[in-house]
């Protein structure tokens, strides 16, 4: 799935997730090499592999069959492990090769949740990978009943330890056809998602996913991405375009909505139109919604007052909201 | 990123086992009665037990002397090294192995003398270890010789007409060090204080060095005693982002609000005062660390090998 | 004090406008200067230009102790000796038959040294000639007087002079201007020595490269037209493909084809090359070069890795190798694998830095307080530095011991074509299982017949232990009990004979049966092998042999011995010789390779050993040879 290159600083924000993903996939294809290498039954080829082993400098110097004798330990390994073995070795290796591809998404419209349950299936076959593997080396892999865990290993199927270790899922997607919400699914355990979005999308596109246990950052590229990759719980952020609101909700901030939330910056209300599924109506409801939380907490001005709500323009800002949202509210058409 | 030990083999298994502070334990340790080493171990098990530390990803590391027997009593991964070493060796093991939890334990001979060199730099890599400093003032295994920490005064084997120097503080040495990012006191004789110490270390992203004040009741039993005894001779710092010991309200009459990530505060009181202070003198998460700017992705086999090749090319003939 | 060897095949000349081609099937050349003027790089292209062309080649640098020593001194003469050749070559030979020199006074470090042959033809800077300086004029005819001993054929060369047509500072042209006229001189194909430099500046501006063409055009031309000789040394086209690399390169090269993970260590010359060269490409393999705060640190930290399951290296010489020594002990008694390289430099304490020498065998086979059995691996060519890498490793991990690889500083930084490596996916490093074991696996499970044991990592559930140096049984469990002490002792070491249980013995270089035999080890070989095939051609009755394996030693030696009436080292360190005062068989101190035959096989080896700070000369080698054979019977 070819995508956009990042911007550098979410590049390097996430450039030691998928390294770290990769480097444990990198490092389970070794471990299999090496129990296929056990798996060389018959000396012939076992001798063949102690030769090469040994290197150049050995030869005409060891004897190679006296050598083998003892470096080979028994094998716990039954033959028939090596094509699950040699199986699960491919997977590895194909998802090594993708390296970051892997781990995003170009969503051009569709079914979101589809989408992102499919690319986690694929990024999910490494566990799967892992799994069989281990199977087939305690001799308990049964065809029919793990098989399918090389072709996809659905996300919901992944448990916690899985969880913490997949890499954040980076969705690509234009503002109008996101509707972020739905993404909730994923949120659990330790899942990450990004969303770089591309023009307009409703401005306060997270918002409906605030919740105590999850890091929701919706902002640009200097946004806090590294804090929230590092958050052990969920997470999601959204690259927006300038136009959208900025905000940070971090779920360590403090007991209080006041402490976790920090507003960076408020829109405008937003044109009358639909986006991402969501009419005008219910993006100025996630504003709403965005502000009356970030109302505990400081929330700044918002960027302009509609001159028709300017003169009257109460005091604070949670009243200057309203007053905005009123002024507005007669645009909620479709 | 921690949990990822350059695997995924065994992720598939949720691991449900849960730890007592029994699991913990290894042989009976063979330290004398009333040695401050004991308390210790039973501080460190009690902390296994709290974070629920898995067995085999915990590594003791430790160099040569009395405190340095410490790997043995503990029922997880472990390597008794050689006198002054400990540090090298965790070091190695860390940027091998960063999933695993490492904790070096050290003497006062151990660590500021024959190891003085690996302390310095190891405060610098700012590797994310917790680094047990078990200071009885004293060699206790080679039997009563002055270390760098012994008082002033203080007869030994080596300098019986005491010690001719004044004692080096660790805990103003390791402050002074560029990169310093956790620097704590505790004593063996005030358990809860001590076990939240060492909490707050294990808590902390980088090189966490604690100094617990160990009483050696064979060699030197009067350098500590007063201070065990008289509550008045000791002052806590006190701070949200450090310890604060409830359990000692009302026990110790001085106690002083102290911002640990204020290092200029931090040298001020690590200087010799008439009190013996414990508590966090300087933490602060935000430190370099050696292992994550090193941290080197793994390659499979045949990634090695195309690379290699693009390396030989420039060789060729 | 050598004789020239004889040719392999006559040489042929023809005669060109104006000059003569001379066709020979080997030569040998150097190029001198202050430290700082490029000699050596312009050398090592020289070389590396040669083997890509298809001849045999091998360089040695001319090193000076000091970074900057003062210029126009002997001492500070710094450069390169080239010997190239039709077929391969692999050693620096006996004296230089070309010489292109900046200065007067590094040329006579060279002369007084005797390393150039009679009939040598010298290039010399002649710009010291009407120096400014009345004493640089002074020192410039009192070199020539000197230099007039001998017969060689001098010619002056504007160098200086030439180089300041194109550049300000002629320090920084006179390489590439002397790389033009050794490339006139050789007939070199230029497109190839402008990749050379293109491969050198590749980080500079393209102005820089195009600066240094200027002058090595300039060079070319002015030997067109002012020199009247050219040599021809054929070049056969490898029918395999070849590389060319220095042997601290090829040793990394190798550490990374050997699925080695961690470089540890910390600067020591001649042994630090291999660390910058890893530091630029180990990361991209997925590996690390750690500069620890020193030696102790660097191998302790290598121990750490490779306890914690990566297998992990440490690189240095002599003195690194000193402070090592009580962790050494540790990964003996732990058996943790570790390989150790150590590219010896002279000694003892500073020694020479810079120079060759074969003083740290001892130190390696016996070298650490208590009984410390380990393996102790010599490469003898630059291709065995980067292939003995993965043996060595495979060997630590078998053994779950310490290996030690020994190379030199004439390995180090001499350059030799060698065939190129096929790398093998077998060749890497096996990935820690991390699986539970049983709960109450032991750490050292030893085969009590050999002594070998299946390694426990940390993260495998089950195997908790605490790795020791204490003496400890099967558990890792402290034990000072006397038969525990003596029964493990005994393991640690059977695994030496076990190992050796699986060596072939060496294959002699030259007739089974003869009159004498050359006993050599690392980097000498190709001298001494040299030095036996022209004594054969001579008649004499000598044969060769090279050991890889120093510990355990490859079996029947002592067999091998008795078909030899003398047996005799010849090494790259200190012995004493018979004619010195105080000194007689039973006093002397040997070489100490002799030493562990003597010891090993009660045979009565003998040696000759030189500590020169230089590799040997075959010619060197041969006389000895000659002289031992003409001493009649007793060895
Ligand atoms: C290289 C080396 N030098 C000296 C010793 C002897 N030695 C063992 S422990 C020790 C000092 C122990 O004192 P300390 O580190 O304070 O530990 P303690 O026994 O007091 O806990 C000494 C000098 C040694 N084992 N190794
Ligand atoms: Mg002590």
């Amino acid at each position: 799935m070819p995508s956009d290159p990042l911007p550098s600083a979410i590049q390097s924000a996430l450039a030691p997730h998928f390294d770290a993903f990769r480097s444990a996939v990198a490092g389970t294809s070794e471990q299999i090499r090496s129990s296929l290498a056990e798996l060389d039954s018959d000396v012939g080829s076992r001798l063949a592999r102690e030769e090469a082993g040994l290197g150049g400098f050995a030869d005409g110097c060891i004897d190679v069959e006296r050598f083998a004798a003892l470096a080979t330990g028994q094998s716990k390994l039954t033959a028939g492990a090596k094509p699950t073995l040699e199986a699960a070795q491919k997977v590895l290796m194909e998802i090594n090769q993708a390296g970051a591809e892997l781990n995003q998404l170009r969503f051009d419209g569709g079914d979101l949740l589809q989408e992102v349950h499919a690319a986690l299936a694929s990024v999910g076959r490494a566990f799967g990978a892992a799994r069989v593997a281990e199977l087939a080396r305690t001799g308990s892999f049964r065809k029919k009943e793990h098989g399918g865990l090389l072709k996809a290993y659905p996300y919901p199927q992944w448990n916690a330890r899985e969880r913490r270790l997949a890499p954040p899922l980076v969705i690509h997607c234009s503002g109008k056809d996101l509707h972020a919400g739905a993404l909730s699914l994923f949120l659990d355990g330790d899942a990450k998602l990004v969303l770089v979005v591309d023009g307009v999308c409703p401005p306060a596109l997270l918002a409906r996913l605030i919740s105590p246990g999850i890091f929701v950052v919706q902002g640009d590229e200097s946004a806090p991405l590294e804090a929230m990759l590092a958050w052990k719980g969920p997470g999601i952020a959204a690259l927006v375009h300038d136009q959208a609101a900025r905000f940070v909700h971090d779920p360590e901030g403090g007991a209080s909505i006041a402490e976790r939330l920090r507003l960076d910056f408020l829109p405008e209300a937003p044109k009358p139109r639909a986006l991402g599924g969501l009419s005008a109506g219910q993006q100025l409801e996630d504003l709403q919604h965005l502000t009356a939380l970030a109302g505990s907490a400081a929330a700044p001005a918002p960027a302009s007052i509609p001159a028709n709500g300017a003169a009257s323009a109460p005091a604070t800002p949670v009243d200057k909201l309203a007053a905005f949202l009123l002024a507005r509210a007669h645009l909620d058409q479709e | 990123m921690s949990e990822n030990c350059g695997t995924l083999m065994g992720c598939g298994v949720e691991d449900e086992r849960s730890f007592s502070m029994d699991d913990y334990s290894g042989p009976l340790a063979r330290w004398c009665p009333g040695c401050g080493d004991h308390a210790v171990l039973a501080g460190v098990q009690r902390l296994l037990a709290k974070e629920q530390l898995k067995p085999e990803r915990t590594v003791f590391v430790s160099g040569i002397g009395c405190s340095s027997r410490f790997p043995h009593y503990v029922d997880t991964y472990g390597f008794h090294g050689i006198h002054g070493r400990a540090l090298p060796i965790a070091t190695g093991i860390k940027l091998a192995r960063p999933d695993l939890d490492v904790f070096a334990v050290m003497g006062d001979g151990d660590c500021c003398s024959i190891g003085a060199g690996h302390w310095i730099h190891a405060i610098r890599y700012n590797i994310n270890m917790t680094v047990l400093l078990l200071d009885n003032n004293i060699y206790g295994l080679t039997k009563k010789q002055t270390s760098p920490t012994t008082p002033q005064g203080f007869a030994s084997n080596t300098q019986p007409r005491g010690s001719f120097l004044p004692a080096l503080d660790p805990i103003q040495t390791t402050l002074g060090v560029t990169n310093a990012s956790f620097v704590a006191q505790t004593a063996d004789w005030v358990p809860s204080h001590l076990a939240q110490t060492l909490e707050a270390a294990h808590a902390h992203p980088g090189f966490a060095f604690v100094r617990i004040l160990q009483r050696c009741p064979v060699f030197t039993p009067t350098i500590f005693e007063e201070a065990a005894m008289n509550t008045d001779l000791t002052e806590l710092l006190e701070h949200e982002n450090g310890v604060t010991d409830e359990a000692l309200k009302g026990v110790y009459p001085h106690t002083l609000y102290h911002d640990p990530t204020d290092i200029q505060e931090a040298r001020r009181l690590a200087e010799s005062s008439s009190k013996v202070r414990l508590g966090v003198f300087y933490a602060d998460p935000g430190h370099a660390r050696y292992e994550e700017l090193r941290a080197v992705p793994k390659r499979t086999a045949e990634e090695k090998i195309a690379l290699l090749n693009a390396e030989i090319d420039r060789y060729a003939v | 004090m050598s004789s020239t060897p004889p040719e392999q095949a006559a040489p042929t000349l023809s005669q060109e406008a104006g000059h003569s081609v001379l066709t020979l099937p080997e030569h040998i050349l150097e190029v001198l200067s202050d430290s700082g003027e490029g000699a050596q790089k312009c050398g090592q292209s020289f070389g590396a230009v040669s083997a890509k062309m298809g001849n045999g080649a091998w360089t040695v640098e001319i090193i000076p102790a000091e970074i900057q020593p003062p210029p126009r001194t002997p001492d500070g003469a710094s450069g390169v000796r080239i010997r190239i050749g039709t077929q391969k070559i692999t050693n620096w030979g006996n004296r230089t038959k070309l010489a292109i020199a900046f200065n007067d006074q590094v040329l006579l470090s060279r002369h007084r040294l005797n390393a150039l042959a009679d009939d040598a033809i010298i290039l010399l800077d002649q710009a010291p000639e009407n120096h400014d300086n009345p004493q640089v004029r002074q020192e410039w005819i009192e070199a020539l007087e000197e230099l007039s001993s001998r017969n060689y054929r001098l010619i002056k060369v504007p160098l200086e002079e030439e180089c300041l047509k194109i550049v300000d500072n002629p320090r920084q042209g006179k390489n590439m201007f002397a790389l033009g006229m050794l490339s006139w001189v050789y007939l070199r194909d230029l497109e190839r020595v402008k990749e050379q430099i293109a491969h050198q500046f590749r980080h500079k501006a393209k102005a820089v490269y195009e600066r240094n063409v200027r002058l090595l055009e300039a060079g070319v031309s002015w030997a067109e037209q002012n020199l009247d000789f050219r040599f021809d040394i054929p070049t056969t086209t490898p029918d395999e493909d070849m590389v060319v690399m220095n042997g601290n390169t090829a040793l990394g090269l190798g550490a990374m084809a050997a699925g080695l993970e961690m470089c540890s260590m910390y600067p020591i010359t001649p042994a630090t090359s291999v660390s910058h060269f890893l530091s630029e490409s180990f990361d991209r393999l997925g590996g690390m070069v750690h500069q620890a705060e020193d030696e102790i640190a660097a191998i302790g930290v290598a121990l750490g890795a490779s306890f914690a399951g990566k297998v992990a290296f440490t690189v240095t010489s002599g003195p690194g190798l000193a402070l090592k020594t009580e962790f050494i002990g540790l990964a003996v008694m732990t058996e943790t694998p570790l390989v150790i390289v150590d590219v010896q430099r002279g000694g003892p304490s500073t020694g020479l830095p810079t120079k060759v020498e074969q003083s740290d065998l001892l130190a390696a086979v016996f070298g650490q307080p208590g009984d410390c059995p380990k393996v102790v691996l010599a490469p003898s060519t630059i291709e065995e530095c980067f292939h003995c890498m993965i043996t060595a490793r495979r060997i630590a991990e078998t053994f779950r011991c310490v290996v030690m690889v020994m190379s030199d500083a004439n390995l180090a930084t001499g350059q030799q074509p060698f065939k190129r490596p096929t790398l093998d996916p077998r060749w890497q490093s096996v990935q820690p299982d991390l699986s539970e074991v049983p709960v109450g696996t032991e750490p050292l499970q030893w085969d009590p017949e050999t002594g070998l044991s299946p390694r426990l990592i940390p993260g495998q559930p089950g195997g908790m232990f605490t790795a020791t140096g204490l003496a400890h049984n099967e558990g890792s469990h402290i034990r000072s009990d006397p038969e525990n002490n003596q029964r493990t002792m005994e393991l640690r070491s059977r695994k030496l004979a076990v190992l050796q249980s699986t060596l072939k013995p060496p294959v002699v270089v030259g007739p089974e049966h003869a009159d004498l035999l050359v006993v050599g080890w690392g980097s000498t070989r190709g001298a001494i092998e040299e030095a036996i095939e022209k004594g054969q051609q001579e008649g004499l009755s000598v044969a060769a042999l090279n050991l890889t394996f120093l510990s355990p030693l490859q079996p029947g030696l002592g067999e091998i011995f008795e078909n030899y009436k003398k047996v005799m080292t010849v090494e790259i360190n200190y012995s004493d010789e018979l004619d010195q005062p105080y000194i007689n068989a039973e006093n002397r101190r040997r070489g100490q390779l002799a030493w562990l035959l003597r010891a090993t096989t009660l045979v009565d080896v003998d040696c000759w050993t030189r500590v020169f700070g230089q590799p040997l000369c075959p010619g060197d080698i041969l006389d000895v040879i000659r002289g031992k054979l003409a001493a009649g019977g007793q060895s």
